[in-house]
């Protein structure tokens, strides 16, 4: 699901105006559009960022999936009038943002599949044709092992079962601060009006 | 990469903005898938490099799939990613309805295993294989990374937003293997681009060559099979001292493909590309509906 961005022009022009000591007028949707332009480029580059120091956390390696650049991809921007809208469309985005204080249930499912390796995170349990579920008694956990395929190796833990996670804490860092936001919104504002007035000289 | 104007640092109390939870959904990507038909074929992917990029910008393909059921899925499964907050009949999805890529994978596997599908003798594992992990994961990112930054491009190709962003730049890549710089740099010279400067790949959106650096003939990305060099938008204060405009100078928009709303009748839209790959090229075949044969 989505997580977005939303700026009441109605309720910060105002400030805006005042900052930039500006007597040109309320934000007009032309200035709306580019602000919000400026805004989705200061979220693609803060993602990207985020992909650099957010890979899995596998100590043996494995592909990364780079979500946060995928997410990057997906960020898209309405403006008018009112406001602003900049809005991040990739699936899981939203849940790592607000968290899960309770915890995530399956749906539609017995068990949640947690990746337990480099070698399955990212991927879905389907995609391999040669898992077995294992119960392990002494610790109470089921899992998905995969065979080993070199003789006298251990098998692998793949996936662990679980009926619920753990609560996932929300975090906030996934989007750039507040006030980064609304500097590269008077950042821009006030670009824009510098060079109107100067091609008007 | 050169720094860009600083900005001012915000010490002020602001309303600060409000974070919503709300569905929003990404409707200029949807639109390039919206306005392409299904091409089932029997090509391979050189053969369909041949056709035109306005024709392959409104088709819906994947290299010898002559399933339309199984481009169908595809299609679906692509427009899925795109937009999680719907179907693709235009439903709210579900709690558990999700669509990320693992589960698409699993679910194109199953999909040519219930289709009876198997590799011709010696493509097995390959990428023409159509159960590989490899072919899979490409049938599945290419057409999102194209809606998404075809979607991108749309949104800034705005005269307002083309005004203080003329630009764009060439990211370094973000591959696991990346193809080594000079190949890029080679690529953006045949292409005419200017600079770079110093490290930095910068050009005007309206810069032709922006569609010549690719090998599908659009001026965003992807530019190459399984590129992973995005782009993004650069201000005008730099693209001035690059040169690249002048200061009073209106920008040209970006030269992006025309995405006229067709039929949204499958088949109508297929007769329609049908036609527009008969007019190109007059000896194409269609067998069954299957494009099999161009020349």
């Amino acid at each position: 699901m989505s997580l977005t961005v939303n700026i009441k022009l109605s309720r910060t022009q105002q400030e805006l105006q005042r900052i930039l000591q500006d007597n040109a007028g309320p934000v007009t949707p032309a200035e709306s559009k580019v602000i919000g332009a400026g805004i989705t480029r200061l979220t693609k580059r803060h993602l990207r960022a985020r992909d650099n120091t957010h890979g899995h956390k596998y100590p043996e390696g494995g592909r990364r999936s780079h979500f946060w650049r995928k997410a990057a991809q997906s960020t898209t921007f309405t403006a008018d009038a009112d406001g602003i809208t900049i809005s991040v469309t990739h699936q899981g985005v939203r849940l790592r943002y607000a968290g899960a204080p309770d915890g995530i249930k399956p749906v539609n499912a017995k068990a949640l599949a947690i990746p337990a390796s480099g070698a399955s995170y990212g991927r879905s349990p389907r995609e391999f044709n040669d898992l077995r579920l294992v119960v392990f008694k002494n610790i109470n956990r089921a899992a998905l092992v995969q065979e080993a395929k070199e003789k006298g190796a251990p098998d692998k833990v793949l996936f662990w079962l679980v009926r619920k996670t753990k609560p996932i804490a929300s975090d906030h860092t996934v989007l750039p601060e507040s006030q980064d936001i609304l500097a590269e919104a008077i950042h821009r504002l006030k670009t824009m009006r510098e060079r109107k007035e100067s091609n008007n000289v | 990469m050169r720094p860009e104007s600083k900005r001012p640092e915000s010490k002020t109390t602001m309303p600060t903005p409000n974070i919503l939870l709300s569905p929003i959904t990404f409707t200029d990507a949807l639109h390039d898938r919206a306005v392409r038909a299904l091409l089932p074929n029997s090509l391979n992917s050189n053969q369909l490099m041949e056709l035109d990029p306005a024709i392959r910008n409104r088709a819906a393909f994947s290299a010898k799939v002559d399933s339309t059921r199984h481009l169908t899925v595809l299609d679906n499964i692509s427009s899925m990613i795109i937009d999680p907050e719907h179907n693709p009949d235009g439903s709210q999805r579900q709690p558990g309805q999700y669509m990320n890529e693992a589960r698409a994978r699993a679910l194109l596997r199953a999909h040519l295993e219930q289709l009876g599908y198997e590799p011709a003798p010696g493509d097995e594992g390959t990428i023409k294989d159509l159960r590989s992990t490899r072919r899979i994961r490409l049938q599945i990112e290419m057409p999102v990374s194209f809606a998404r930054n075809y979607g991108h491009a749309a949104q800034m190709n705005d005269p307002a937003i083309l005004d203080e962003f003329p630009g764009q730049r060439l990211l370094p890549s973000y591959a696991n293997e990346p193809r080594p710089d000079t190949f890029w740099s080679r690529r953006w010279k045949a292409a005419g681009l200017p600079g770079p400067f110093g490290s930095d790949y910068v050009a005007l959106k309206s810069d032709p060559g922006w569609m010549r650096l690719g090998i599908f003939g659009n001026p965003y990305p992807p530019f190459y099979w399984g590129s992973r060099r995005e782009v993004e938008a650069v201000e005008r204060n730099l693209c001035e001292e690059y040169g690249l405009i002048q200061p009073a100078e209106t920008p040209e928009p970006m030269p992006l493909p025309e995405r006229p709303i067709q039929s949204t009748i499958p088949e109508a839209a297929s007769e329609t590309l049908m036609q527009a790959i008969l007019a190109k090229f007059p000896d194409a075949t269609f067998k069954d509906g299957v494009l099999t044969q161009l020349t």
